[in-house]
């Protein structure tokens, strides 16, 4: 049976849809069966972060509706054979979801797939609620900022609370990515540091993405910065992806990285 | 007025403060504790219970 994992993170705009869209990559890309559904239903984007937009017929509504088959609506990856995608539909809200019609579809999902990663809408309302259901695992997404924090602090609580293992007395693993962490401004004192987020939260750190630049071009193009060989994110998203794994691929200290003497010196002309 | 031994506060320290004020009582960590307390002292009660009905028969 596949690990079913909800992305999640209480406030919007944090990058969510963006992990959940470079994990899938990352796994698939390591040889493991992954399948990413859009649980953002009436405001689907991982469509388009993913370059998949044109290839969207059916979505998982009316999966779960049976209107037409799974294998209808499933979208193979550009990428890679082993990442499948499945839509969410744009027209209608999150309060057509319902416990029974989700768990419907996960079971059918399930045992075809080593990862199921479902990306959670913003929010702790019923959209939320239905995409922690019935996840074994949770990837809680924050941003060095006061107001990401407080609100994943509200989602965790719903999460441990409302989560159906939780309710079977089993426990809910949980995972923490700190996203767009800036070194200057950490260097500066005045962005929070992992360590303090980590003391707030409580949870496992599984990976910190650094800021990145180049974040909106990947976007914009349809192609996860896990691509690009070269960004920092990207590489950070691929250790993440791997530590999913089991591999004891070791959390690089982004914030106390040194700069090499090269990139100082020319850092000085910039 | 700040003396040389105090260290000034950094925008981040202040950040860090304020979150833990607003989640003081209510955060998950919280939660988890007591929980937790919540958990020793049932099970410390049963104990009780137990024995006291042992010596009872």
């Amino acid at each position: 049976m596949g690990n079913i994992i909800a992305i999640i993170s209480g406030k919007g705009g944090v990058g969510k849809t963006t992990t959940t869209a470079n994990l899938g990559i990352g796994i698939a890309l390591q040889g493991k069966k992954c399948i990413i559904l859009d649980f953002d239903i009436g405001q689907r984007n991982l469509d388009m972060t993913l370059g998949l937009e044109n290839r969207v017929v059916y979505n998982m509504i009316e999966v779960m509706d049976g209107e037409v088959k799974l294998k209808q609506a499933l979208i193979k990856s550009k990428v890679s054979s082993n990442l499948f995608f499945l839509a969410a539909s744009q027209t209608k809200d999150k309060s057509v979801l319902e416990s029974s019609k989700v768990k419907n579809l996960l079971d059918q999902i399930k045992d075809d797939y080593d990862f199921i990663l479902l990306d959670a809408p913003a929010g702790i309302e019923s959209g939320y609620e239905h995409t922690i259901e019935f996840a074994h695992t949770a990837i809680v997404v924050v941003n060095p900022e006061i107001s990401s924090i407080r609100d994943a602090d509200r989602a965790i609580g719903i999460l441990d609370a409302k989560s159906q293992r939780v309710k079977e007395g089993k426990d809910i693993d949980k995972f923490l990515i700190i996203n767009r962490i800036d070194m200057e401004l950490i260097k500066q004192g005045k962005m929070l540091k992992s360590r303090d987020i980590l003391e707030i939260l409580d949870i496992k750190l599984i990976g910190k993405v650094p800021e990145e630049r180049n974040m909106i071009n990947a976007l914009n193009r349809g192609k996860p910065i896990i691509l690009d060989r070269k960004s920092k994110a990207g590489q950070a998203y691929s250790r993440i992806s791997e530590r999913l794994l089991g591999k004891k691929t070791s959390i690089i200290d982004i914030e106390n990285e040194r700069k090499s003497i090269f990139k100082s010196i020319t850092g000085m002309f910039k | 007025m700040i003396f040389f031994w105090e260290k000034k506060l950094t925008s981040a320290d202040i950040a860090k403060n304020r979150l833990k004020m607003v989640l003081e009582g209510t955060s998950n960590k919280n939660a988890k504790k007591l929980y937790s307390i919540n958990n020793i002292k049932e099970n410390i009660y049963s104990l009780f219970q137990k024995t006291t009905k042992n010596k009872h028969s």
